[in-house]
C-alpha cells in the first residue's frame, strides 16, 4: 500500500468524516487538542525548568518528575484528537511543509527524551537534590523545551499554509 | 448576550481609534504574519497557564498526591502562571484591536472573559491565602474539602477560558 493509500484510507474513516461536518464536534475536537497539548507542554515547560535550575532548586528532581504520568495522558488524548482532526483531511495535512515540520519536531523531542532517559537520568540519585544538575540534564532541558516551542508554532502556522 | 453589553458599539468605536489602525497597517505590512506571532505568543502562554495552574489545581483536588507542600507549589509555580496571563492579556488586546468585529461577532468571547475573570479570582484567592499562611488549605478536614471543590472549580474555569476562546472562531452572532 502506498502513502497515498493510506491517506485515502484516513480520509474514508467514518469517524474522522462525521466530526469534520459537525459543527460542534469539531470545535470540540479543536478544544479538546489545545487543552491536552497546552497542559502536556506546560508540564514538560516545568519539568525542564527544573532540569535547568531556574525552578524548585534543593527540591527533589524526582518530585518534578512525578507529574508525568498526567503528561502522557495528555499525550495520549491529544494524539487521539488529532488523529480524528487529521483524518477527514489526511493529504492535505500530509504535504503541508508546516505539518511536517511539527513531525520532524516532535521526532527530535521523543528522541531527546530518550537519550535523557536511559542516559544522565539513570544517575539521578546522585543529583536528585543538589543545586547544580548535570550538564547533560541541562543540554536535555533545552533540547525539550526548543522543540515543543518549535512544535507549537509548526502546529500554529499549519492553517497559515493550508 | 453581546447586544446586551453593545458590543457592536465597542467594536465600531475600536474600529474609529488611531490604536487600531496602527495594528490593521502592521498586520498589512507584515503579510498577516504579525497576527501569526501574537497567536503562537498567545498559544504558549496557554502552554504555561495549563501546565502550571493545572499541576497546582490537581494537587489542590487531591489528583496528584502530596509530596510537597501547597504553600511551596504555589511559590514555584503561581508566579510563572500570574507571567503568562499578562502576556496573553497584552496579544490578546491587540488581536481584539486588530480585528475587533471578530470577538464582538462570537457568542462565546463574552462567556470566555466572564469565565477569565472568576478563573483569576480563584487563582489570586490561592496564592494570596497561601503566602500570608502556607498551612492555610491543610488546616483541618474543611479546609481540605474547600481546598479540593474550589481546586476543581479552578480547573474547570480554565477548561471553560480555553474552550470558550477556542470556540470564538465558529459560533457567529450578529452585532
Amino acid at each position: 500500500m502506498n502513502i497515498d493509500g493510506i491517506l485515502l484510507w484516513f480520509e474514508e474513516w467514518p469517524l474522522g468524516m462525521a466530526v469534520n461536518e459537525s459543527e460542534f464536534w469539531f470545535p470540540f475536537m479543536e478544544s479538546v487538542h489545545v487543552v491536552s497539548f497546552a497542559f502536556m507542554v506546560g508540564s514538560i515547560f516545568f519539568v525542564d525548568l527544573r532540569l535547568l535550575g531556574f525552578i524548585g532548586r534543593g527540591n527533589p528532581v524526582r518530585l518534578a518528575s512525578r507529574i508525568l504520568p498526567f503528561t502522557w495522558a495528555a499525550f495520549i488524548v491529544a494524539v487521539v484528537s488529532g488523529t480524528i482532526m487529521f483524518a477527514p483531511a489526511a493529504s492535505r495535512y500530509f504535504y503541508n511543509p508546516a505539518f511536517q515540520w511539527k513531525f520532524v519536531l516532535m521526532a527530535v523531542a521523543g528522541i531527546n527524551m530518550l537519550v535523557f532517559h536511559f542516559g544522565v537520568w539513570r544517575s539521578v540519585a546522585a543529583w536528585n537534590d543538589a543545586a547544580p544538575t548535570p550538564a547533560g540534564a541541562k543540554i536535555a532541558g533545552v533540547v525539550s523545551m526548543a522543540s515543543w516551542v518549535g512544535v507549537v508554532i509548526a502546529g500554529r502556522v499549519v492553517p497559515f499554509l493550508a | 448576550v453581546n447586544r446586551f453589553l453593545h458590543f457592536g458599539e465597542i467594536a465600531a468605536w475600536i474600529d474609529s481609534t488611531p490604536v487600531h489602525a496602527w495594528a490593521r497597517e502592521l498586520t498589512f505590512a507584515t503579510e498577516n504574519r504579525i497576527v501569526l506571532v501574537m497567536q503562537v505568543i498567545h498559544v504558549l502562554g496557554i502552554c504555561l497557564v495549563a501546565g502550571s495552574i493545572g499541576i497546582f489545581g490537581l494537587r489542590m483536588t487531591g489528583v496528584v498526591g502530596a509530596t510537597q507542600p501547597l504553600g511551596d507549589l504555589a511559590r514555584r509555580l503561581l508566579p510563572w502562571a500570574w507571567a503568562a496571563i499578562l502576556i496573553n492579556l497584552a496579544t490578546g488586546v491587540f488581536m481584539v484591536v486588530e480585528r475587533p468585529e471578530r470577538a464582538a461577532g462570537s457568542l462565546t468571547f463574552p462567556y470566555k472573559m466572564l469565565f477569565l475573570a472568576a478563573a483569576i479570582v480563584v487563582t489570586a484567592v490561592f496564592h494570596v491565602t497561601l503566602r500570608s499562611d502556607p498551612g492555610y488549605w491543610e488546616r483541618d478536614g474543611g479546609r481540605r474539602a474547600a481546598a479540593r471543590a474550589l481546586g476543581a472549580v479552578s480547573l474547570v474555569l480554565w477548561l471553560g477560558v480555553i474552550f470558550a476562546g477556542r470556540w470564538i472562531a465558529y459560533e457567529r452572532v450578529p452585532i
